[in-house]
């Protein structure tokens, strides 16, 4: 016994968790920890470090910490403009938070700037988790002109850790298990995608007591944002879209323009539609309920007549997106804003690559790389090119503040989507008025996306007419 | 590895088994060897014009899922070649020049005139044509690893167990103690799976406990994808039992069990064999050596009161037959350094040489007797010769 107690209790970083050397034999303690029966050692998640070091100082434990791998730094920054009212109150509810909390703002609001500031604040080795690599593009240029100190990136080919460094959703869940204990500060930028099972890791298995998660939408449909709070901390601030029109962000209004389908097209829809239809009423479930879609998936790919069904949904699912009429409505709208910047967003790639081959329009999907998107985002900005199509890549982070024109050509009811898409052309510009058109047919199939789509207090002031 | 559409299984009571093909049912021959074929022209051709071939050779298949399995791992098979970097600049390039026409155009213009004036300038069909030539679709064959008809099958099999794996959150394998040398070779490719294990000796043999760390504080990382690399070498195995809990999203928990009977083929059985060059290099030297032998595929070997560990390397003294096992602990093994540490204060192995990276600590008063060298990233004989002599 006397030994154990002459022998102080270590706590080391291992694969994502957290290790003590042996019980520490205060129960407070113990208790956020549990017994592994492989090792025999108390072990805990990492994202509980700041905890147990707190607790441990409480309890005026001798606790040795070698699991923390991170470096404090003198961290100012120059040449940044001081926040403004709404970034200042975000920060101040961050750092009343200890450092750790969600900041919802709009795109186009300023969120990095809120990011610097916090990093400054913390002052250690940082991590910037990001979902795109343009994102992480615009972080390192950013962090590199505010920062004196090297800016490392992590993912789209580069390994290159440095005091702060900016990485890539997916680079980090791959690296968290062996780094986690690098950093003292967590910025995770449109945070709600890390909730996902695949990200939620990053969080969980890093020890950084620091936390801050940005987001111009925080909620998800399947709930998982919930789970934030303890990954990250409490949603510590919101600003809406409609609080900042005008003096922030651009003026901006949305326009839904509702497509007759041609005869043609009308004629195969409905015939389509309704063989689908047909099949679901037969199926004994609501396709709307829970798992609904899934099981109607797996029940039609049992029959020859399931399999009709499928491909009939399909079919009138693609009139639907892309009608020739609404390449006929998309066509004036591009023509009438030609010498403006005009971002297109469809439901899918394949619309994408039959928009660009017909019109030789330029397009960025996951398949462009790095070098060939900052080219055409640099020439979409510098007014070489007045159209840019996608898909669903640029939904978030694309900074163009030149674009005026959003055209949204097909997407799915998600409102986040539609709520991210309209944040791609709100970036204030002296002058600037914004648009957001929404083209949709007039089926069945498109009028209740449209219809969830509007849910959201940023998309209520709709003017909706009829194209000719 | 297979998509979750393709996957196919029953579930029966408390158990889930996956789909097995009869590797010498001979439809199924045939259909291989048929979906095999066609890696053989595949190079020098785009891998769009692959994907059509493969759904043209598995059409009419009386089992289209299955089908559809086999044509996704010949696919799998096939390495691209890399697009040139200019495809890029000279889309660019043709994007201005279609947007100076656009703006060109009065604004009442239609799509007709705007091809009108495009065709002008450009031939119009051909730069449709090329405009994405580097897309996955449109991309060359370079290169095919090809397989046989009986191979599709075996990876088939594997596949379709894999996927079950992938929503697992341990896999326990039992091994009769017969079998202690190809353990060995299991055991070290978890190393690189990034796995945690427990190794019991049991009555008759071994029971493997494998997992990811993170798991026993419910972390919620996923480590389907590390377990589904373990289990393609399981089967390296003569005989075991491979038992799993396997939980698909809106089913309840079900046990995947299977054993050497249901006929998987590992894929891995060449690369288990491999030895790191550093190593590799090191033998070549030593092979004069007057006084050492060194073995760089050691048997695992007992640690502590009742685990297993897996040197990486082996010294016999030529004349005497002293052997030293030695194991490696690179920078990313700092917590199993310091188990193993305390595993030895437990059970002192002085025939056990522990080799140290140089960033992890190492607190001299808890080696406790441990033979300890150091090195940096890679390890010379020079780091351990002088413990091998004392």
């Amino acid at each position: 016994m006397a030994d154990a107690k002459a022998a102080p209790v270590e706590l080391h970083f291992d694969h994502g968790t957290l290790v003590l050397s042996q019980s520490s034999g205060a129960r407070e303690l113990d208790a956020l920890f549990v017994h592994d029966r492989r090792t025999h050692r108390p072990r805990a998640s990492a994202h509980r470090y700041a905890a147990i070091l707190q607790t441990a100082t409480r309890l005026e434990l001798d606790l040795v910490d070698r699991a923390r791998n991170f470096e404090m730094a003198s961290l100012g920054l120059h040449g940044t403009p001081e926040p403004r009212p709404h970034q200042a109150a975000a920060l101040s509810a961050w750092r009343e938070a200890k450092g750790r909390g969600v900041v919802e703002l709009p795109t186009g609001a300023g969120k990095t700037l809120v990011g610097l500031h916090a990093i400054q604040h913390a002052s250690v080795s940082t991590l910037v988790v990001v979902p795109t690599l343009d994102l992480l593009a615009q972080w390192h240029a950013v962090l590199g002109a505010a920062l004196d100190v090297p800016i490392g990136r992590i993912g789209g080919g580069m390994s290159d850790r440095q005091l702060v460094t900016v990485t890539t959703y997916d680079s980090a869940a791959l690296f968290t298990d062996v780094a986690g204990h690098r950093a003292g500060l967590l910025i995770f930028d449109e945070c709600h995608h890390l909730p996902a099972p695949g990200y939620r890791f990053i969080a969980e298995g890093s020890i950084a007591p620091f936390r801050l998660g940005l987001s111009a939408t925080v909620e998800r449909q399947d709930g998982l944002h919930e789970s934030l709070e303890e990954i990250v901390g409490p949603l510590v601030h919101r600003t809406t879209i409609s609080e900042m029109s005008g003096p922030v962000l651009a003026p901006y209004r949305v326009e839904r323009r509702v497509v007759p389908l041609g005869a043609e097209e009308r004629a195969t829809y409905t015939e389509a539609r309704a063989c689908y239809l047909a099949f679901v009423r037969g199926l004994g479930f609501s396709i709307g309920g829970p798992r609904g879609w899934q099981r109607f998936v797996m029940v039609s790919q049992r029959t020859p007549a399931g399999r009709e069904a499928f491909a009939a949904y399909r079919q009138q699912r693609k009139i639907a997106l892309t009608s020739e009429a609404k390449i006929h409505a998309l066509w004036d709208i591009v023509m009438r804003h030609r010498h403006e910047r005009v971002l297109v967003f469809t439901e899918d790639n394949e619309t994408v690559f039959r928009l660009s081959r017909r019109f030789l329009w330029p397009s960025i999907t996951h398949h462009t790389k790095p070098a060939e998107r900052r080219a055409l985002l640099a020439a979409f900005a510098g007014g070489d090119l007045p159209v840019l199509l996608t898909s669903k890549v640029l939904n978030e982070g694309v900074d163009v503040p030149e674009v005026n024109v959003g055209v949204v050509l097909s997407g799915s009811g998600s409102v986040r989507e539609h709520v991210q898409r309209l944040g791609r052309i709100l970036r204030h510009r002296p002058g600037k008025e914004a648009i957001l058109y929404e083209v949709v047919s007039d089926t069945e199939a498109e009028g209740g996306i449209g219809e969830r789509r509007g849910r959201h207090e940023a998309l209520t002031r709709v003017r909706s007419e009829p194209a000719c | 590895m297979l998509t979750k559409d393709l996957l196919i299984h029953r579930r029966v009571k408390d158990r889930i088994h996956p789909h097995r093909l009869d590797p010498s049912a001979a439809e199924l021959v045939d259909l291989a060897s048929r979906l095999a074929a066609v890696l053989e022209s595949a190079v020098g051709q785009t891998r769009g014009e692959i994907a059509e071939a493969l759904t043209l050779e598995s059409t009419g298949f009386h089992k289209p899922k299955v089908a559809k399995g086999l044509a996704k791992l010949v696919l799998d098979r096939l390495e691209l070649e890399e697009p040139s970097l200019e495809v890029g600049a000279d889309r660019l390039e043709l994007m201005k020049l279609a947007a100076g026409c656009l703006r060109s155009l009065d604004g009442s213009a239609a799509p007709a005139d705007y091809e009108r004036t495009l065709s002008a300038q450009v031939d119009l069909a051909a730069a449709r044509k090329d405009l994405y030539a580097d897309l996955p679709g449109a991309r060359m064959v370079e290169r095919v690893r090809p397989l046989t008809a009986e191979a599709l099958v075996h990876r088939y099999n594997l596949a379709q167990v894999q996927g079950l794996v992938l929503h697992a959150d341990c896999v326990s394998v039992t091994v009769p103690s017969s079998h202690v040398l190809e353990l060995r070779r299991v055991l070290r490719w978890l190393k690189f799976c990034r796995l945690v294990s427990r190794v019991e000796p049991q009555d008759e043999g071994f029971l493997l406990e494998v997992e990811g760390p993170g798991l026993v504080v419910g972390a919620s990382k996923k480590y389907g994808l590390q377990l589904a690399e373990f289990v393609a070498v399981v089967p390296v195995l003569p005989q075991f039992v491979l038992q799993a809990e396997v939980r698909l999203r809106g089913a309840r928990p079900k046990e995947l069990l299977i054993d050497e009977k249901f006929g998987l083929v590992s894929p891995h059985i060449k690369a288990l064999g491999h030895v790191p060059e550093e190593l590799r290099q090191a033998a070549e030297r030593l092979a004069e050596h007057p006084v050492w032998r060194m073995d760089p595929d050691p048997a695992p070997r007992h640690v502590g009161a009742k685990e297993m560990c897996v040197p990486d390397l082996a010294f016999e003294h030529r004349e005497t037959g002293v052997r030293y096992d030695v194991e490696l602990f690179h920078r990313w093994h700092k917590a199993a350094f310091t188990r193993r540490l305390e595993q030895l204060a437990t059970r002192r192995d002085t025939s056990l040489l522990l080799g140290v990276d140089r960033s992890i600590k190492v607190d001299e008063k808890r080696l406790l007797g441990a033979k300890v060298f150091r090195f940096k990233d890679y390890v010379r004989f020079e780091s351990f010769e002088a413990l091998l002599e004392g």
